[in-house]
């Protein structure tokens, strides 16, 4: 086959993998920001700050996330080419490029807690502007110029890029020495090591020495992650390597082959395939779109749920009027997040799950901590910007101030236009299903005592402490009551159910006859099988049937049979864990 | 040919800055940002530059003195120029200026309103050393504690907590504070990351750790002894809640307070107040170092303290202000005096601060709690010593938190913290207080960044005035920061 069209294939399986973490990349839209010039100029001018403002612009521009996916490939491709040109070999010179690309399709829950702004650009570029100065130094034929060129790369490269033009100086180093020219390798070395001393001694004064060798890496977001560094780390040694080896075009077919094979192998089995993960992102997107149906159809995709899944789902179906009635159908578990990365649930969905379940002072405080702690987000500043308008009682300037940072993004101007027809004119914002179902869920009583630590916990203590709930709260009550097996909490929302009048739902149903028989009151028992329509309703026969199948133990036939009915989780849905 | 362009040059600049012939009176009221209509202002300030927010497709603004000067300037960003700006204000100490704003709006150039600021006679303290922060609530990432020359502009950081950076545990520091509005003896604390309190004393610098068996926390709110190399501070169990509902958000309490005294030569701490049914907080001392103010409240009844409990009654907590006279050659305080009976009023009294010439006491004043700066309803509130009368500082006060404040050392001006721009950004405002003890309008600390502000998401905190700049730079104070926490001793 010929090296084009393996080539091709290469780029098609990164797009491949690209397109099928779509969702990612709009994720990662939402998690950055244009960039805040008043940011760098107060707090952050470091060396190698072009990379996360240019990183932060190209983000922003992937507003369309195919659009993002053809940048990311564009960006790939242009630094192939910059290899090719420096070790003359196509399938060699991919190797900067699929290294980095799995970097970038490595990211896993650390998305949410990155320090580092546009990083799914910011380190291509880095290794784009890392090859451009050795490829001038290595057409360069004046030997004075090649002494030259590393100070200037070091002058100018290391304010610009950071560690990155220390990556160039080493590539032209060991270049040097390959071809035996010790005095521009001499230079490079000692441009690359007091050059950078001198910036952070005497010009970024601000800034932690020792880090001075670093900087422009995301040194900050791989702490206790560092397998997902790897591939970024290959890039950058290879990229520091491949011009000092020579390829002979002749000989490098079946290797050609083989190295992309290999790369092949790499692109399908490195990224991050965790399918909860994307599940989750793909859920919060349909929330936020309030298209609950999809919502809830996806978490039928996930066998083993995360706790983040099965709030997003209860959301859904909150807000479809089937909270109780198909809660306990789906899969509930309590599956931890797949990262070695120090990130909690609370950290990854609370803005989101605090604000759909009414709690939005905890909402806006997990935006701003997460703001604070990480970055400031398009997705962070929305949520600020809709409790900031939900509350009614902020000063309009800050909801103003929020949609103006938030409309600089060009993307976002329809959005903002809406939240701020809002603003002008509340009658709007009365008819927003957001704001209408929030209303409902605002009826409560503040607790002086409640902590917003544990999302989940947070949301059943407040559920399950509301004194008088109505309509979709009590719901939500009954639900908290129910995933807590809380059998008086149940009770006394139970009791506040009948007297409404209204349907008992299908959970609540199972619940009370299960609690009933916990109770070994056949009072009890009696007046909920009233409820449930006679001793001879399906509720009460199935669970009559459950009740012996349980226990004989037969946990297999109880999941098939009633995998779908709070029974089954009651009985063997245990240790339910979250952070 | 040279006189000729420099002629047109010098032309077209007066042309380009000259005010617009043919314009009409529209009586408009001018709108601009930050709002400097009607304040009175140091005669040594940088300049006072604003935008103009009423719409127009050109603007022409006029300053002009009342007894001398004039200042033309162009567009919609009023930038005005340093050394006419110093001219002009310079010319009318004591005086007015009158400012003109001219739009053309549809091809025609209309006068708004006519606005009026006052110079006042007495400058403001050249320095202003301040925290650049981030609102955030519990959590924290990069911010910095800098120093604005008030008469220049120039901006420049003290310290950042990016040098000590650790991706798993960050650095927090707070209460910079200096001795008598000079730099040479100051200190501040650092939390966390090589955590410690850095008190610099001249040349030397020493971090210690004031926390000891004998009391329950290290130093948090200081209070450097006017002529003694001694700081009383609180020492506080502090613990903060996020609100459910509330619009406060956050409530910050201290279960547990009291104030120690440290001598700094000795490296001892002493205890000053320690009644365990009160909580002593927010030190502050009169300006011949011979009276200890602070706040303190009584513990409520429903709160025999498992220590978070005091969290279900955040808004029954109240403090009064308080003294303590000081004897400097004894090092030792007399019994404890109210100065401001706030819980009668269901009201709370947070942080005096005393006029340097002794008769003015300055303090906030909100419905409950401790940390007014979270408090929409507290406001500034003045108390005039020799009479005992205490009034609002209605002037200067806004419907959202006014907290964090602090004299000037000729006691002429008021630093102050005021989230009033936004509900949640603070910033930082001067108000002139003048010798019959009245407040005037306050303004905002002059922007370098015009474009940006008014969308600027930092806060400013703990204002402090200075006369002289801090000597340290970044690297100075990182380097003091490294050295090993002594440890006090408790005597």
């Amino acid at each position: 086959m010929k090296k084009k069209y393996l080539a091709i294939l290469v780029y098609a399986a990164m797009a491949a993998v690209l397109f099928l973490k779509l969702g990612v990349v709009r994720k990662l839209f939402e998690l950055s920001l244009w960039p805040d010039m008043t940011f760098y100029t107060n707090l952050g001018l470091q060396p190698g700050v072009l990379l996360p403002i240019l990183g932060s612009i190209l983000t922003q521009v992937s507003g369309l996330p195919v659009l993002g996916v053809l940048l990311v490939l564009l960006s790939l491709a242009c630094l192939t080419s910059l290899v090719r040109k420096l070790c003359g070999d196509r399938m060699v010179s991919f190797i900067p490029a699929v290294a980095a690309f799995l970097f970038i399709a490595g990211f896993d829950y650390s998305l949410y807690v990155f320090r580092a702004q546009g990083l799914i650009f910011s380190q291509t570029l880095g290794l784009i502007f890392a090859t451009l100065p050795v490829l001038w130094w290595v057409r360069t034929e004046s030997t004075s110029l090649k002494s030259v060129i590393p100070i200037l790369i070091a002058v100018v490269g290391y304010p610009l890029i950071g560690a990155y033009s220390l990556v160039s100086l080493l590539a032209i180093a060991i270049k040097a020495l390959c071809g035996k020219k010790w005095l521009p390798a001499i230079v490079a070395v000692f441009s690359g090591v007091l050059i950078p001393l001198f910036y952070t001694h005497l010009v970024f004064t601000h800034i932690d020495t020792h880090y001075t060798f670093y900087a422009g890496f995301p040194y900050m977001d791989f702490v206790d992650n560092h397998r997902r560094f790897i591939p970024l780390a290959i890039a950058v040694v290879s990229l520091v390597l491949l011009p000092s080896l020579e390829f002979r075009k002749a000989e490098s077919a079946k290797v050609s082959m083989a190295i992309v094979a290999v790369l092949l192998v790499c692109l399908g089995v490195f990224p991050y395939w965790n399918r909860n993960f994307h599940l989750e992102i793909a859920m919060q997107h349909s929330i936020e779109k309030n298209d609950w149906d999809r919502t809830a159809k996806l978490a039928w995709k996930s066998a083993h749920p995360s706790r983040i899944i099965v709030m997003y789902r209860n959301i859904a179906l909150m807000n479809s009027g089937e909270l109780c009635d198909r809660m306990f159908a789906y899969p509930n578990e309590s599956v931890n997040i797949d990262t070695p990365a120090q990130i909690s649930q609370t950290e990854v969905c609370a803005p989101v799950v605090f604000f759909y379940n009414g709690l939005i002072n905890y909402s806006t405080r997990w935006a701003w901590e997460m703001s604070m702690m990480f970055q400031r987000t398009l997705e962070r500043y929305k949520y600020q910007a809709k409790v900031a308008l939900f509350t009614r009682q902020e000063n309009p300037e800050l909801v103003e101030k929020y949609l103006k940072i938030i409309g600089r993004n060009m993307y976002q101007r329809r959005w903002v236009r809406k939240y701020r027809s809002m603003l002008h004119d509340p009658s709007l914002l009365e008819r927003d299903p957001e704001y209408r179902m929030f209303s409902q869920l605002d009826a409560f009583e503040e607790l002086k005592y409640m902590s917003s630590a544990v999302v989940e916990n947070t949301i059943l203590n407040h559920y399950m402490l509301q004194e008088d709930p109505k309509g979709v709260m009590l719901d939500a009550s009954l639900a908290a009551a129910m995933t807590s097996k809380d059998i008086d909490t149940f009770w006394y929302y139970y009791d506040k159910l009948l007297e409404t009048g209204r349907k008992i739902p299908v959970h609540v149903g199972e619940a009370a006859i299960l609690f009933a028989y916990i109770g070994r009151n056949q009072a009890e028992i009696d007046a909920v099988a009233r409820d449930l329509g006679g001793p001879n309703s399906p509720t009460v026969r199935r669970f009559i049937n459950f009740s012996s199948q349980a226990s004989a133990g037969d946990v297999e036939s109880c999941r098939n049979n009633y995998g779908d009915t709070y029974w089954y989780y009651s009985y063997f849905v245990k240790s339910i864990t979250t952070d | 040919m040279r006189n000729k362009i420099l002629f047109l040059s010098l032309s077209l600049l007066f042309f380009a800055c000259s005010v617009p012939e043919g314009v009409r009176e529209s009586g408009e009221e001018a709108i601009i940002f930050p709002d400097y209509k009607g304040v009175v202002i140091p005669p040594n300030i940088s300049p006072l530059d604003f935008k103009i927010l009423n719409d127009g497709e050109r603007y022409v603004t006029t300053i002009s003195g009342e007894n001398a000067g004039t200042i033309t300037v162009r567009g919609r960003d009023v930038k005005l120029p340093s050394k006419e700006w110093k001219a002009l204000v310079e010319a009318n100490k004591g005086s007015d200026i009158v400012y003109t704003v001219n739009v053309k709006r549809k091809g025609e150039w209309l006068k708004l309103a006519q606005f009026k600021g006052t110079v006042a006679e007495d400058p403001i303290d050249d320095y202003m050393v301040y925290r650049l922060l981030a609102p955030s609530y519990e959590f924290y990432t990069a911010f910095s504690i800098r120093q604005r020359n008030l008469s220049t502009g120039e901006d420049r950081e003290v310290y950042n907590n990016r040098m000590h950076y650790n991706p798993k545990e960050q650095q927090c520091m707070n209460c910079h504070q200096f001795q008598n509005y000079r730099t040479e003896n100051w200190q501040m604390h650092v939390r966390q990351v090589l955590g410690g309190t850095l008190i610099v004393t001249g040349d030397e610098s020493r971090k210690v750790n004031l926390k000891t068996d004998s009391t329950m926390s290290a130093g948090v709110y200081p209070a450097w002894h006017p002529t003694e190399k001694l700081i009383a501070y609180s020492v506080n169990r502090t613990r903060q809640f996020f609100h459910e509902k509330n619009i406060q958000k956050l409530e910050v309490q201290d279960p547990l307070s009291d104030l120690i005294l440290y001598d700094i030569d000795k490296n001892e701490v002493s205890k000053v107040a320690a009644n365990p049914l009160a909580f002593e907080t927010f030190p502050a001392w009169s300006p011949d170092g011979k009276t200890l103010y602070y706040s303190s409240a009584r513990q409520p009844e429903i709160a025999t303290l498992p220590s978070d409990s005091i969290a279900i009654c955040f808004d029954q907590i109240r403090y009064d202000l308080m003294r303590k006279s000081f004897d400097p050659s004894t090092k030792s305080f007399g019994p404890e005096e109210l100065v401001y009976d706030a819980k009668s009023q269901d009201l709370s009294a947070m942080e005096a601060r005393i006029s340097p010439d002794g008769r003015f006491l300055l303090f906030s004043l909100g419905g409950y709690g401790t940390f007014h700066i979270w408090h929409r309803d507290s406001d500034l509130w003045v108390m005039d010593l020799e009479s005992g009368e205490s009034r609002s500082l209605t002037e200067a006060n806004s419907n959202d938190a006014d907290s964090f404040h602090n004299w000037s050392s000729n006691g002429r001006w008021i630093v102050f913290t005021s989230r009033r721009d936004d509900g949640l950004f603070s910033r930082v405002y001067f108000s002139y207080f003048d010798r019959e003890g009245n407040a005037h309008k306050p303004f905002m600390l002059p922007m370098n960044d015009l474009s940006g502000h008014k969308d600027e998401v930092y806060s400013y905190n703990v204002p402090e005035f200075c006369v002289e700049p801090i000597r340290q730079s970044v690297k100075d104070l990182s380097r003091m920061i490294e050295q090993d926490a002594k440890q006090a001793e408790f005597k």
